[in-house]
């Protein structure tokens, strides 16, 4: 009963996705050149199968298997191609009443280009997502708070570290710009709309004198007739 | 007679038809009433005349035989019921005595009648609709009835309908001495009073007539009345004239009946009395007027209309507010390069701000209230995120995500602007980031509706800079404050980024292409001129070049576009265009057909004078033409004739 509660809150949970690309040294007869991996991981020191029940990768429909499920850790599957496509992964949770998340993650397969530590080149692309779980059921909630399970003393070395605070940065600066763009353009148009007023008034008067000169010519011109 | 009882009178008088089950012929062979189908130009006093006065009572007519029959009680019973009779009519003081009868001798009438049945033939397939129609019956007398009708009816004058009960035939003879024993008393007392005249001035003749007593005469009258004419009321108080006097409908029946009555308690046959009761018809009457005018039944409908208009609050009844009517930009340039109608389908109109295809001068008197349209551009309700509220996981990379039913095209704007920029790529999805990167997509579609409305309000400056140059002599700079442009470290303003919703995303080729639509347009138009203008349209007119109607038709042509241009109020700009546009088709046509364009270059170099086309060979020299293929030769015209198009355009502008 006290798994159907729902706990209210948002708890967030950071995992990492992603895939490694390998050149194979000969090409095969079916014309794969690369053997990759895609993988989900938890960002911080721990299992994701405390909370991730399986993983669900949806590949290219050329593929015999497109749909592939994997329920143990490690979270991943590796398979020979030549062609880079979408990855749509699936997760499930522990509480098969809670939603599942879907993402998606293009696989590369030539950029960008890491050296291995014995200097071997592979190509790894991940991306740093994030779960949130917004008023999760009792029993999620019990996995996601066990700071027990997290080792937060030897955190995985990714390598996103740099990156991210580039990326905040750049996407700060951004909105700012987007910001002050949109103040400019408002004051621009103001601007522009008290100047019409003004040139209509003008107009207005010149009209004004104009006819004015037009009806004393006619009533001239009458009087004179 | 008074009008509103007609229709109470016939349903009465339906019931009483069924007890009558005799024919009674008229002498004359005509209907009952006395009515004929007369046409009323023809409307001439009858021979036949009917006759209504009194001595109609004593024609010879000789009653049936079974009358005659017919018992009467013996006397010494007859005089006991006399005396029953008398002490009653002494004892009652009001006129219903027929209630009072029937009270004491709990009598009801019996009918026995049996009205015959016409069987209707048994086709109940194949009923049709008889006609009928609209006939009008006058009378001698000049009264009109107009009566929809049958137009071939079987049972108009049929007798079987008004048949009589022969029973009361008999009863209704009164004798004199019955008279005088049953009547006379009564009768005396009905003596009229002497203020008659007066109420015959304030009263209708029937009514006021009817204040007088009854005689045997009279009585007698009725009665014959009765049997001409059978209980149809209202005939007989129509036909009704006593001597020059009337009696009013309700008088008639009251002493039909009573006498009636009276003559069946006499004559013991109680179980044809009828159970007419004056005062219950007088009641019946009075009621029905009464309930009528308590509820009036159109006068009901008012009422309520009325209510429900006063439910109508005046808020209701007023319009609501609509947006400011949208200045139309007034230079053909500037439209141009603004581009023509909204761009998205999903948002209602009022909040983008569109830019229209024509140009008026109406900028003049409407100001825009640029305000509203900032507003509107700056409404971003419409573009909605992911919602990320409800319960349940999700990832904060589909926090970036719109929605799929926003905009297609604003979501390409997006990620075009994102792309310019330069954040290609994304591979973080953090909180701080899923914020910024939100703001910054709605701000995009910010500014690019402000785009739009910068634009229209630039345009608008423009044009009334120009207006009050015009207007004033003046030449004064028109400044407008720019949109920003870039932004400090060389990075791209988002808004040269971002396209205004009304700009067609159109690269340069396909803006070619719909040129050469155009162009193909008008060819054709000027092709179908010269179909129309009543020459069948025969290829080798065209390719003719000393057709005699070539130059009229290029004459015609020239003139048609003359008239174009000078509908159009923007002159100089059309015409430029159209020249272009006939240089460009003169230059394809020329890359197509090298052989045409070597060919054309001899054409192309003008004369000194507008030589007509229509020039006679040279006689003697032989004009070798050369040897082209029908095609060709088409296209050779075409390119003449573009060649024309262009000069004629530039004489006029020059």
């Amino acid at each position: 009963m006290s798994n159907k509660e729902r706990v209210d809150g948002e708890f967030i949970k950071p995992i990492i996705y992603g895939n490694r690309a390998y050149r194979l040294p000969e090409k095969l007869p079916n014309n794969h050149t690369h053997r990759w991996t895609v993988y989900v991981r938890s960002y911080n020191n721990e299992k994701l199968s405390n909370y991730v029940r399986k993983v669900q990768f949806k590949i290219h429909s050329d593929y015999k298997n497109p749909i592939q499920v994997v329920e143990n850790e490690p979270f991943e599957i590796t398979e020979t191609g030549w062609g880079e496509f979408h990855v749509q992964i699936k997760l499930y949770f522990i509480d098969p009443m809670e939603r599942q998340v879907l993402c998606t993650h293009y696989l590369v397969l030539h950029q960008p280009e890491y050296s291995d530590e014995n200097g071997s080149k592979f190509v790894m692309k991940e991306c740093y997502d994030e779960i949130i779980f917004v008023n999760p059921l009792r029993k999620i909630y019990d996995v996601i708070t066990n700071e027990e399970l997290v080792d937060r003393a030897n955190p995985i070395p990714w390598q996103f570290e740099h990156t991210i605070k580039e990326d905040e940065e750049f996407l700060e600066s951004l909105a700012a710009q987007s910001e002050k763009e949109v103040e400019e353009l408002v004051n621009a148009i103001k601007k522009i709309s008290e100047k019409n007023d003004e040139y209509r008034e003008k107009i207005k008067e010149i009209e004004a004198t104009q006819d004015n000169t037009g009806e004393d010519g006619g009533a001239a011109a009458a009087s004179d007739a | 007679m008074e009008v509103d009882d007609i229709h109470e009178e016939e349903n009465i008088i339906k019931e009483d038809t069924e007890m009558a089950n005799e024919i009674i012929k008229d002498e004359n062979g005509k209907t009952e009433d006395g009515f004929e189908i007369v046409n009323e130009i023809d409307c001439k006093p009858l021979n036949d005349e009917p006759k209504f006065n009194a001595e109609i009572l004593f024609d010879n007519s000789e009653p049936n035989e079974q009358f005659l029959t017919e018992k009467r009680l013996p006397k010494s019973e007859h005089e006991k019921e006399l005396d029953n009779a008398c002490k009653f009519y002494a004892e009652a003081q009001n006129r219903s005595v027929l209630t009072a009868v029937k009270q004491a001798f709990k009598i009801r009438s019996v009918s026995n009648a049996k009205f015959p049945r016409l069987e209707l033939p048994n086709n109940s397939k194949n009923i049709k609709a008889k006609r009928w129609v609209k006939r009008t019956h006058v009378r001698h007398d000049g009264m009109k009835r107009c009566n929809w009708e049958r137009e071939i009816d079987e049972f108009a004058n049929d007798p079987a309908i008004l048949q009589r009960n022969p029973e009361h035939k008999d009863l209704l003879n009164l004798s004199d001495d019955e008279y005088n024993i049953y009547f006379r008393k009564l009768d005396l007392e009905q003596i009229p009073p002497e203020d008659l005249m007066e109420d015959r001035k304030a009263w209708p003749k029937e009514i006021a007539d009817s204040r007088r007593g009854w005689t045997l005469e009279e009585t007698r009258y009725l009665i014959g009345l009765y049997h001409r004419y059978t209980i149809r009321w209202t005939v007989i108080t129509d036909q009704y004239n006593f001597k020059g006097l009337q009696r009013s409908l309700y008088e008639i029946k009251t002493r039909f009946f009573f006498v009636f009555d009276l003559m069946c308690f006499v004559r013991d046959k109680r179980h044809l009395m009828s159970d007419y009761d004056p005062e219950l018809e007088y009641a019946e009457r009075k009621r029905r007027e009464i309930s009528f005018k308590i509820t009036p039944k159109t006068q009901n409908r008012i009422v309520k209309l009325e209510k429900e208009f006063m439910e109508i609050s005046p808020a209701d009844l007023e319009p609501p507010p609509r947006p400011p009517p949208v200045a139309d930009a007034p230079a053909a340039a500037v439209q141009k390069s603004i581009g023509t109608g909204r761009s998205s389908s999903s948002v209602p109109p009022s909040r983008m701000p569109s830019v229209p295809k024509f140009a008026s001068r109406a900028y003049l008197d409407q100001s825009i209230d640029y305000n509203k349209k900032i507003e509107a551009a700056s409404d971003i309700s419409f573009l909605r995120f992911f919602n990320f509220q409800t319960a349940g996981p999700h990832l904060r990379s589909q926090e970036y995500k719109l929605v799929s039913n926003v905009n297609p095209k604003k979501r390409a704007n997006i990620e075009n602007v994102i792309e310019g920029l330069g954040l290609l790529r994304r591979t973080v999805y953090n909180e701080r980031i899923a914020k910024f990167y939100t703001k910054l997509s709605t701000n995009i579609n910010v500014i690019s509706e402000l785009k739009a409305v910068y634009s229209i309000a630039s345009a608008e400056c423009i044009a009334l800079h120009n207006e009050y140059c015009e207007k004033s002599n003046s030449q004064i700079k028109c400044e407008i404050p720019p949109m920003p442009q870039s932004s400090e470290e060389g990075k791209p303003s988002i808004c040269s980024l971002a396209e205004a919703p009304g700009q067609n995303s159109l690269n340069e080729e396909e803006l070619e292409q719909r040129r050469l639509n155009e162009t193909l347009e008008d060819y054709r138009q000027t092709f179908e001129t010269t179909k129309a203008s009543k020459v069948a349209f025969v290829r080798g007119e065209v390719v003719n070049a000393d057709s005699k109607h070539y130059g009229k038709r290029g004459e015609e042509v020239v003139h048609h576009h003359h008239h174009q241009s000078k509908s159009s109020s923007f002159k100089p700009i059309d015409i430029s265009e159209k020249a272009r546009k006939a240089q460009e088709i003169a230059n394809r046509l020329a890359v197509q057909n090298p052989l045409a364009a070597s060919k054309d270059h001899r054409a192309f170099s003008p004369p000194k004078s507008s030589v007509p086309v229509s020039r006679p060979p040279r006689p003697g020299k032989v004009q070798t033409k050369p040897k082209l293929s029908n095609l060709e030769q088409f296209k050779e015209e075409l390119k003449a004739w573009v060649y024309r198009f262009f000069r004629s355009f530039s004489n006029m502008t020059n």
